[in-house]
């Protein structure tokens, strides 16, 4: 059975404008998405910003109800539940926040914050709560002696690793990991990223894993998904996705991987085209749409969920793409 | 070299906590070049945030304090100026780009206004319909979708890369002589990140426009910086052209960070190289060299208790270097 289940996933988000703020519309972040995760997989999610990765995050762990669609996690339907049922769940189910400001209470010392989980689900004496936190920190990289400050007194990439070590805290079943490493060095991205391989080698963690270094996503995943206005277009093993990229949306994203060397600066083919919004998303494919694709008229007259390719590898039905 | 629009000399910054004073900069001195771009890349905590900030006279209040040094911008020292005039330096000449969008953007005002209180900033007579539409033009110079929709928006109905997007137009309406951008792509995927690239590229060409940017992304650094400064704990440990930091680091610590690039054919899954070791907390600094305890270099111990000297190495490259490093680095 997959420890997560997501079917034709939908997040409307109604939006106001207009002169009188009356004329109302609707932001399709999210517009069928579909996937399964076994347990202890990595399954690795990019698209262009906006494109809805947060929002199908924030429904994965309820912290958004989804429009329509079904979750299920672990066997339950964790779509329909209230956030009663739900506290029950929590326990194996965590997210790391994109936005570190977002989800740390700034009043609360770092000891408080990771001590929490703990708290609410019972466990351990106080002594034995603060030793785990204090250890939590030093698991990220962090000196001990760091339980006693406020969030404010760290810098960025140290806060989006205090986010890490409380998801870490329950030793959950599912992490959603909503760009985890993208405020770290290189080195210290490196020890968070074996940390992670680490817990779910040892626990078989499951990773939803968000990310824009397309390098480390490889790194981490065992399946990849492309996103692209609010839809997947393309999913496949990792190592096939890089190797034979189908739809064009991850032709131009692979493209677009700066390099690390001063040498081979290049120009860059930039990826042009009036960027689609999910307010208005045009029919048929939106990035055939955005590119004025020779195919895209034919995507608008079709059935454009995904097909598959090779075995694994699927992607969007339309002729060129596939 | 062209003239430098910015001189910072031996500047320290530092927090009043519960626990004591922390000295989180600690005697770092660089020069921008007019037109140029900046970089700076260093260990997570390093300070090069509080460096930004410092610049900026945005520290923390009432916690974070310059305690010495000074900063020149056009002749004068952007240390010792009033608030009020050092307000008007941010909003007609340096911009930020701040590293977490929701710190810096208000949660209870449309991003509309946000951008049009910015343009007012800059030339308080203007007209609120010219101020309105120069905040559209803006909008759509990052790429937002629907930028119109967008000017009725609140921050959290934005994506986390919409709202960085929204931050960087924020800092580039006013056209500032300096930009100082602060991690501004983390959020962004790597086509619209190219973009945004280029956009500050094109303002730099057409206005002359200098700047520093902060990153961990090497990539980023490669493609777009002349000169690169490393940081760690605190202090500038090299210093050089970007093209030499690359091709031949000196500070074990550049050394290592660039070992631990990933690399696209590393076995997927398996443990990644990293720097062994741990910055010292700030609480414990040691006075001489900071990485001592992580170094592989051959050295004696006394490193620790000494700062050490800087060595010059040619072509604007330097490095800090104990003496038994820097007789290597003249050997070779
Ligand atoms: N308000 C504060 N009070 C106390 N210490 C602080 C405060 N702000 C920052 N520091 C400390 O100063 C040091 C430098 O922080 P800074 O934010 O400049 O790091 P950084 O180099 O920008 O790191 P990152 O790459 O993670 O953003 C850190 O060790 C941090 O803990
Ligand atoms: N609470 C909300 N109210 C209204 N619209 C929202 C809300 N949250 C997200 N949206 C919209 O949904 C779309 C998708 O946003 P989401 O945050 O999921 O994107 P993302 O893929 O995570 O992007 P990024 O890479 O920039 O973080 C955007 O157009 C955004 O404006
Ligand atoms: S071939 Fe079809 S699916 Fe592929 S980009 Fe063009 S229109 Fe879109
Ligand atoms: S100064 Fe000496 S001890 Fe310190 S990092 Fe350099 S080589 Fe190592
Ligand atoms: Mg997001
Ligand atoms: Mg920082």
């Amino acid at each position: 059975m997959s420890l997560l289940s997501v079917q034709n996933l939908k997040m409307h988000f109604p939006v106001r404008g207009g002169v009188f703020y009356t004329t109302k519309a609707t932001c399709k972040a999210v517009d069928g998405v579909s996937f399964e995760l076994q347990p202890g997989e990595t399954l690795g999610l990019v698209g262009e910003s906006g494109c809805g990765k947060s929002t199908v995050a924030k429904s994965v762990v309820r912290l958004l109800k989804p429009t329509a669609g079904s979750i299920q996690f672990n066997g339950h339907d964790i779509s329909t539940k209230s956030q009663g049922q739900l506290r029950e769940l929590r326990r194996e189910l965590q997210m790391v926040f994109q936005d570190p400001a977002e989800s740390l209470n700034p009043r609360h010392t770092i000891g408080q914050i990771l001590e929490e989980p703990f708290i609410i689900q019972k466990m351990g004496a106080r002594a034995e709560r603060s030793e785990w936190a204090a250890e939590l920190l030093k698991r990220v990289g962090l000196p001990a002696d760091g339980v006693h400050k406020y969030p404010f007194e760290f810098s960025g990439g140290q806060r989006q690793r205090i986010g890490i070590a409380r998801a870490l805290a329950l030793k959950p079943k599912l992490i959603v990991c909503d760009e985890p490493v993208s405020a770290l060095d290189v080195s210290v991205q490196a020890q968070v990223l074996n940390l992670l391989l680490e817990l779910q080698r040892d626990f078989g963690l499951a990773y939803l894993f968000i990310a824009h270094d397309l390098s480390v996503v490889q790194h981490m995943s065992d399946r990849v998904a492309v996103m692209y206005l609010g839809k997947i277009v393309e999913m496949a093993p990792a190592a096939e996705l890089y190797k034979n990229p189908r739809h064009a949306y991850t032709k131009a994203l692979l493209d677009a991987i700066p390099i690390a060397d001063p040498t081979k600066r290049r120009e860059r083919q930039l990826l042009r085209g009036d960027v689609p919004s999910p307010i208005n998303p045009p029919a048929g494919c939106a990035f055939g749409h955005r590119m004025k694709h020779p195919k895209w008229e034919e995507s608008t007259k079709m059935d454009l969920r995904l097909k598959e390719v090779s075995p694994g590898h699927w992607v969007q039905a339309c002729p060129c793409c596939t | 070299m062209s003239e430098p629009i910015l001189q910072v000399e031996n500047l320290v910054t530092g927090f009043d906590t519960d626990a004591g004073r922390v000295v989180a900069v600690d005697g770092v001195s660089f020069t921008v070049p007019k037109g140029k771009t900046l970089g700076i890349v260093g260990e997570s905590g390093c300070g090069k945030s509080v460096t930004a900030f410092s610049i900026t006279r945005l520290l923390p209040q009432p916690h974070g304090k310059i305690l010495g040094g000074s900063i020149r911008f056009e002749n004068r020292d952007l240390v010792t100026l009033s608030p009020e005039d050092m307000r008007k330096v941010r909003g007609n000449d340096i911009s930020m780009i701040f590293q977490e969008p929701m710190t810096a953007l208000n949660p209870v005002q449309t991003i509309g206004k946000q951008l049009c209180e910015a343009v007012l900033l800059h030339e308080p007579g203007i007209e609120p319909r010219e101020a309105l539409s120069r905040s559209l033009d803006m909008l759509n110079k990052v790429r937002i979708p629907a930028a119109e929709q967008r000017l009725n928006e609140y921050p959290h109905q934005l994506s986390g890369g919409m709202r960085q997007r929204v931050m960087i137009a924020m800092a580039l309406i006013n056209t500032p002589k300096l930009l100082i951008a602060d991690e501004p792509t983390t959020a962004l995927d790597v086509t619209v990140q190219a973009q945004i690239l280029e956009l500050i590229r094109d303002m730099q060409q057409d206005l002359g426009m200098s700047v520093i940017l902060i990153t961990h992304d090497l990539g980023v650094i490669a493609e777009v910086c002349d000169e690169v400064i490393v940081m760690y704990a605190g202090r500038i440990v090299e210093r050089g052209p970007v093209s030499e930091i690359f091709a031949k680091p000196l500070h074990p610590y550049t050394q290592g960070l660039i070992q631990c690039l990933p690399k696209l054919d590393h076995p997927p899954k398996t443990p990644l190289p990293v720097i062994p070791g741990m910055v010292p907390s700030l609480a414990d600094m040691p006075k001489g060299c900071r990485f001592a305890p992580r170094c592989p270099n051959k050295h004696s111990d006394d490193v620790l208790s000494q700062r050490q000297p800087w060595k010059e190495c040619g072509s604007g490259h330097g490095v800090e270097a104990c003496a038994c490093f820097a007789q290597q680095l003249s050997a070779s």
